[in-house]
């Protein structure tokens, strides 16, 4: 996997904040907000100055029920292009059926009968596309009935199944945990590090109980954590930090990718 | 003399050749003739040598269609499965068997609250028109639909459109936010 450091998710409103911070090696972009052959001016300067761009997906929905759409690999195939990007990275998670849209990520179910349809998904968008794909564990508020495999398991088998790359959310197995006791850490064991292409870092917030992953805040302690035992079972190519709405600002943003780092270095020291 | 001896014996060979390039064939390769022979004697053996091959040919086509057949049903399941769950979270459709109802009552919120911030991105007049009250009157406008828009654009503009029924949006869309072209001379 392309060694890629630390980096930011990269937001029209942070487009300066990003361009003037020290020490952001790479960033990714939402590919549903770009047009391949209109590049922000952003985008293009970080490209100028090598800075790698990893176009991220958010609608593909490999693990729906029908094959992803060829328009909609077709998009993510242009802006890898564009970009020269390394790789490219969607979620396991369906976002439609039945006709409607969900308006965001949602759990598969995680059955052997899934796997076998989620595996065949991914094989056709790695067909589609011009570099490699990661594939992000999602954050879940409700699982299903039917789970035969953790999240770790199911991620594991598809990833053996298809060669994909792995990229893990800590915040997502966090809320996961917190939301519906799933282990982060045996997530982390069970998991083909080997596979590892980058790690996604969020900060979000309890309500009644529930924790909403909404990257508007910083990543709570406990989410850092996480990362700095993923960083002792395995280096990871690339930390990213994912902050959506309600922005801070340079210096403090400048400061969590600090905390990242320090998190990291914390199992460096111990490995 | 020796060539006269030769002469004929070469002759007999080149005609043997000519006449007969099985016999030939069978000299150099005797068992290549031999089975060659025996293809062309008895086509039922040539079928019983063939036979496994297509057999397990036509083997392996069958899973793979039982394969392929077994794939579309399970798509079919699961297509149905994500259909009731979509329903519930988004239009109002019962909870699914097994379920737990909080938890899908939860997400449902959280897809509303997810919509809401992006729309409030794209059209951040809707957001200031409707200030404190933003999240009631989006979820009021949510669940006064059968279902979610499309795209995010058609349902921040729907918003927008729905906010103006109610008296709380001026009817003249306001100028687009100021690009910030300026921002990048600045130090």
């Amino acid at each position: 996997m392309a060694e890629l450091g630390v980096g930011i998710g990269w937001r029209a409103e942070l487009d300066l904040t990003i361009e003037r911070m020290e020490g952001v090696d790479f960033v990714e972009v939402i590919a549903e907000n770009l047009r391949p052959g209109r590049l922000p001016e952003s985008l293009r300067l970080l490209r100028a100055r090598d800075v790698p761009v990893i176009p991220h997906g958010v609608s593909l929905g490999v693990g729906g029920a029908e094959p992803p759409s060829p328009d909609r690999l077709a998009h993510l195939a242009a802006c890898a292009e564009a970009l020269d990007a390394p790789l490219v990275s969607e979620h396991l998670a369906f976002v439609r059926g039945g006709g409607l849209e969900a308006g965001h990520l949602l759990p598969v179910p995680r059955t052997r009968e899934s796997l076998r349809v989620v595996t065949e998904n991914v094989r056709r968008a790695q067909d589609a596309l011009p570099v490699p794909l990661a594939l992000e564990n999602v954050a879940a508020i409700f699982g299903w009935p039917d789970d035969e495999l953790t999240e770790g398991q199911f991620l594991a088998e598809l990833v053996e199944r298809t060669g994909a790359g792995l990229l893990i959310d800590v915040a997502n197995l966090y809320t996961n945990q917190f939301n519906l006791g799933l282990s982060a850490v045996a997530a982390l064991d069970a998991l083909p590090l080997e596979h590892l292409a980058y790690v996604h870092v969020a900060g979000g917030y309890e309500h009644e109980g529930i924790w909403h992953d909404t990257h508007t805040t910083a990543a709570p302690q406990p989410v850092l954590d996480l990362l700095t035992e993923l960083c002792a079972r395995a280096a990871p190519p690339g930390v990213l930090l994912e902050w959506d709405d309600e922005f801070p600002s340079d210096a403090a943003l400048a400061g969590e990718l600090d905390r990242i780092r320090a998190a990291m270095a914390v199992a460096e020291e111990s490995r | 003399m020796t060539g006269e001896r030769e002469e004929p014996a070469r002759a007999r060979e080149l005609e043997g050749e000519r006449e007969d390039p099985a016999r030939e064939r069978e000299r150099e390769e005797p068992a290549r003739a031999r089975e060659l022979e025996g293809e062309r004697e008895d086509p039922a053996r040539e079928r019983e040598r063939e036979e496994p091959a297509r057999a397990r040919e036509l083997e392996r086509e069958r899973e793979e269609l039982a394969r392929a057949r077994e794939l579309e049903r399970e798509r079919e399941e699961l297509a149905r499965a994500q259909a009731r769950v979509v329903r519930a979270l988004v239009a109002g459709g019962a909870v699914p068997g097994g379920f737990d109802p909080g938890r899908l009552r939860a997400q449902a919120a959280g897809l509303i609250a997810k919509r809401r911030s992006i729309v409030a991105r794209i059209r951040p007049d809707t957001a200031l028109a409707a200030g404190p009250d933003l999240p009631a009157e989006f979820a009021a406008y949510a669940r006064a639909r059968t279902a979610p828009p499309p795209s995010y654009r058609a349902d921040a503009d729907d918003f927008a459109a729905w906010l103006r029924e109610r008296g709380r949006l001026p009817a003249e869309r306001p100028p687009r936010r100021a690009g910030r072209w300026w921002s990048r001379l600045l130090p």
